[in-house]
């Protein structure tokens, strides 16, 4: 078996820095004077850190827990834009025509 | 860092205080590894609980032999089985790809996909024991001997699934 194939198994290991110290050196040796395993541990690195920022970018629970408060928050926000306007159109003469007698209960309570 | 550093650090919390530390920096690095495995968040999350909790129960059975990590990524590795056997194992990895893919129309949209959206469709792209020791080895970053551990396979066998597995990848995500 040429150096090469001795070394390609170990290369997705030296990249992730998992390799025994000996191994390590071993391969180090090896990629000075190899420049096709050189390149793929360059290209091993690539995508070793396209692994980790792909799989690191899947959102937790808890940003969308956040991103659910910001759409109950954007709820409030136009329920209260609503409320707004609905008192702007009650609004007659200086003072809201609000009706003081209240029905709780089937029972009708004066609040005047 | 190396694998022996990584073991003679190895310690589990014995107090709550410092498993709810323990939890935190274990939960969303076992959450992310069963969703980019397919699962959907309410199974990565089942698989988060039951995990933490074997590993609470069995702290007094942990052998610092091994990294704590290895052990850890180890049971949360066999409850994500375990769930893929109750939900038939079939069904799951079928809407496993599904469930990685952005949901858009593919070439429209290919410009803007983010490196997860490329990474999770390429990954959705490979056989589940190919997915597999992508992830343990360049997501979670363990050895070789820790991967033979966890997946029950000879080494020669991790490195030789490995390097296809890391070939495929890279024609994905170049093609993609």
């Amino acid at each position: 078996m040429d150096k090469c194939a001795q070394m390609q198994p170990l290369l997705p290991f030296y990249v992730n820095e998992t390799l025994s110290s000996g191994a390590r050196t071993a391969v180090d040796m090896h990629i000075r004077s190899c420049k096709d395993c050189f390149t793929e541990v360059l290209d091993l690195q690539k995508l070793a850190i396209m692994v980790k920022v792909g799989v690191e970018g899947i959102s937790l629970p808890e940003a969308k827990e956040n991103e659910q408060s910001g759409e109950e928050l954007a709820r409030v926000m136009i329920g209260l834009l609503f409320l707004g306007i609905s008192i702007g159109l009650h609004y007659r003469d200086g003072q809201f025509p609000i009706d003081t007698k209240v029905s709780v209960l089937g029972r009708t309570i004066n609040l005047k | 860092m190396d694998e022996e550093k990584r073991i003679s650090g190895a310690v589990v919390p014995q107090d709550e205080e410092a498993f709810a530390e323990l939890f935190r920096e274990y939960y969303p690095r076992i959450f992310r590894y069963c969703r980019a495995n397919g699962l959907s968040e309410a199974d990565a999350q089942e698989v988060v609980q039951v995990t933490m909790i074997a590993v609470w129960k069995g702290r007094g059975n942990f052998q610092r032999r091994t990294a704590l990590s290895t052990w850890i990524f180890g049971i949360a590795h066999h409850k994500m089985v375990d769930l893929w056997r109750q939900h038939g194992r079939d069904a799951a990895v079928t809407t496993a790809a599904k469930r990685l893919l952005p949901n858009r129309a593919e070439k429209d949209f290919s410009e803007q996909l983010t490196i997860t959206d490329r990474m999770m469709r390429a990954l959705a792209e490979l056989s589940e024991k190919h997915r597999q020791v992508i992830l343990l080895a360049f997501y979670h970053g363990l050895s070789c001997r820790e991967m033979s551990a966890i997946l029950g396979c000879p080494m020669g066998t991790i490195k030789s699934r490995l390097y296809h597995a890391k070939e495929q990848l890279k024609e994905l995500i170049s093609n993609g």
